[in-house]
């Protein structure tokens, strides 16, 4: 199936995708997500607040991609160390959800809870143009929350926030302890 | 080969988009005048314009578009000063003025979006055959205006050199970034003007890229 | 079909499974944020028929199909290009009424209820019903008055997904003077 494609370094859990659900038109998703946007924009006064729904929304996909892909993937194996999961999500997960890898991974200079993935132009702000009135949003909360979710279902609880940087910036942070457990695992 | 311009219309008739390309180059003449100015000049329309008395190019009609390399908006300079009093004062003097054929305004753009409209439509009326479609062109001497009206109702109007090519395809690019930048942006009300940074600048890529075809075409 | 190499290649497709999870998390939402079954149905194609003005557009702007000159045409070219176009999927025509102003679309799989079981208490849900806006906004703006609704659903343990298609009227009113 792969051969045709030239691609033989694809892992196992991008070939066992390759199974699943037929793909759709960005047209579709689009209307999608915007009706979604307008909707929650109804709902809550602030910048924030809107923000902070879109991210709810993206937890509830998140937590049942985490699904979806440890259910079709029998022998994928759980990442636990800390970086080989960030590099996993940055890589091979970014690929199959938004169709490319992410721009970039960076670790925070002054803090080692923090990490930043940066993606210039994410996939649910192809066609959005925020206006000036709404200041800071960016609607890429929503990719936030689905990262946040796989973090956590994966057993690395984080928070993850979105902020306009070098296009946008995904900032993790994880809890104390998930930084204590890796220190441990690096150490044996 | 140019575009000059791109307007879009909705269902209603009411002007959604407008686009002048700044690489066009409209005639203006700037020069150095002294105390008492030689012109006569006359509110016309919000706008400072000769009225007569004509040299160095400077023609009836031509409007001021700035002094000293600021710029006017209609009656008034950007930096708030009223032209005809700047023009009064002589102190002021010597002075750069720079006369051009005047922009249009907004509101003339939104009432000739109008007009076509109906003018479309007109077209269609006046069709010997039944169900006959609007104006596509219309042709003079310096540019060529074509319009697409697609079947939900929206127009695109495309002013171009007389002697653009690949129209049709620089239209229907047009309407793909419509749909996209307008339509797909959850903070844009349908009939209502696009106000979209996504959209302007894939618009005006679309318009250079045509540019660029044009010239490698001729 | 292998379909992981050309997905790099291909900005205007999206994970199916993306899209599907999507729509998950806005029933989940509106579940929660509507008291009954029939407010949500009823806020999911209002929705739809947001989706379906601007979808329309798309479509237009895309697909190089004309005007249709009658419901059978409409029924062909939504069911062969517009579903194939946009949910990657082709529902079979059928169930036509004898004065050919109704149609059915069956569907043998639907891309919004994969890995979605009906929570328990809400047997009034149509959970698709985003679907009938998207058709019935869609046809709209091109001057057609379509009823659309669900008459089966997997979901609901029927053998196959069906949508029933009526046509009401021309909106003669909103056709554009000189259409080509």
């Amino acid at each position: 199936m792969s051969s045709l494609t030239g691609k033989q370094k694809s892992s196992n859990l991008e070939k066992s995708l390759g199974k699943g659900k037929p793909e759709v038109n960005i047209a579709t998703f689009a209307v999608l997500f915007s009706e979604i946007v307008q909707y929650s924009q109804n709902r809550v006064h602030t910048v924030p607040e809107l923000q902070n729904k879109l991210s709810e929304l993206g937890q509830h996909v998140g937590s049942h991609l985490l699904d979806v892909l440890f259910l079709r993937e029998k022998g994928y194996k759980r990442e636990i160390k800390l970086l080989s999961m960030l590099i996993f999500i940055k890589s091979t997960f970014w690929k199959i959800v938004f169709g490319k890898e992410a721009d970039k991974l960076e670790q925070a200079n002054d803090d080692d809870r923090t990490y930043y993935i940066i993606e210039k132009e994410p996939l649910v702000n192809k066609f959005i143009s925020v206006p000036k009135d709404k200041g800071s949003l960016n609607c890429a909360a929503f990719t936030a929350g689905i990262v946040e979710a796989v973090l956590n279902g994966a057993n690395f609880p984080a928070k993850v926030t979105v902020h306009w940087h070098k296009g946008t910036t995904f900032m993790i942070k994880f809890d104390e302890d998930v930084i204590a457990r890796d220190k441990m695992i690096e150490s044996r | 080969m140019t575009i000059f311009s791109v307007y879009i219309i909705n269902k209603a008739g009411s002007l959604i988009y407008d686009y002048d390309s700044p690489s066009v180059n409209r005639p203006a003449v700037e020069k150095t005048f002294s105390y008492p100015l030689e012109l006569v000049l006359k509110v016309f329309d919000e706008k400072v314009v000769v009225s007569f008395g004509e040299r160095d190019g400077i023609k009836v009609g031509h409007a001021i578009l700035g002094i000293n390399g600021v710029a006017a908006k209609g009656r008034i300079l950007e930096d708030g000063r009223d032209i005809m009093e700047t023009l009064a004062t002589e102190a002021n003097y010597p002075i750069n003025i720079k006369f051009g054929k005047p922009h249009l305004t907004t509101n003339e753009k939104i009432m000739l979006a109008s007009m076509l409209h109906s003018l479309f439509a007109f077209g269609s009326q006046l069709s010997p055959e039944p169900n006959s479609s609007g104006i596509h062109t219309l042709e003079t001497d310096t540019f060529k205006l074509h319009c697409h009206q697609t079947m939900t109702g929206v127009k695109f109007v495309l002013l171009t050199d007389p002697k653009q090519a690949h129209v049709d395809a620089i239209l229907k690019k047009l309407y793909e970034v419509y749909s996209d930048y307008a339509l797909k942006n959850p903070f844009y009300s349908l009939d209502m003007p696009v106000r979209a940074e996504l959209f302007d600048a894939n618009l005006q890529q679309v318009i250079e890229q045509a540019d660029k075809l044009g010239i490698s075409n001729i | 079909m292998s379909r992981q190499g050309n997905r790099a290649g291909d900005p205007r497709k999206v994970n199916g499974e993306l899209f599907t999870l999507t729509y998950g998390a806005l029933v989940a939402q509106l579940i929660k944020d509507y008291e009954n079954d029939e407010q949500v149905n009823k806020q999911l194609d209002k929705m739809g028929y947001n989706m379906g003005v601007r979808l329309i557009e798309d479509y237009l702007a895309r697909a190089n199909t004309g005007r249709c000159n009658d419901f059978r045409e409409t029924a062909d070219v939504i069911a062969k290009v517009a579903f194939k176009m946009y949910l990657g999927l082709t529902p079979v025509v059928s169930n036509w009424s004898a004065a050919g102003d109704e149609f059915s679309l069956l569907l043998e799989s639907n891309p919004l209820t994969e890995f979605v079981e009906l929570p328990p208490g809400h047997s009034n849900l149509n959970y698709s019903n985003i679907m009938c806006g998207i058709l019935r906004g869609a046809l709209e703006m091109v001057q057609m008055d379509v009823d659309v609704r669900f008459v089966q659903d997997t979901l609901k343990g029927d053998n196959i997904t069906e949508i029933r298609l009526k046509f009401i009227k021309r909106l003669e009113d909103a056709v554009p003077v000189g259409e080509d």
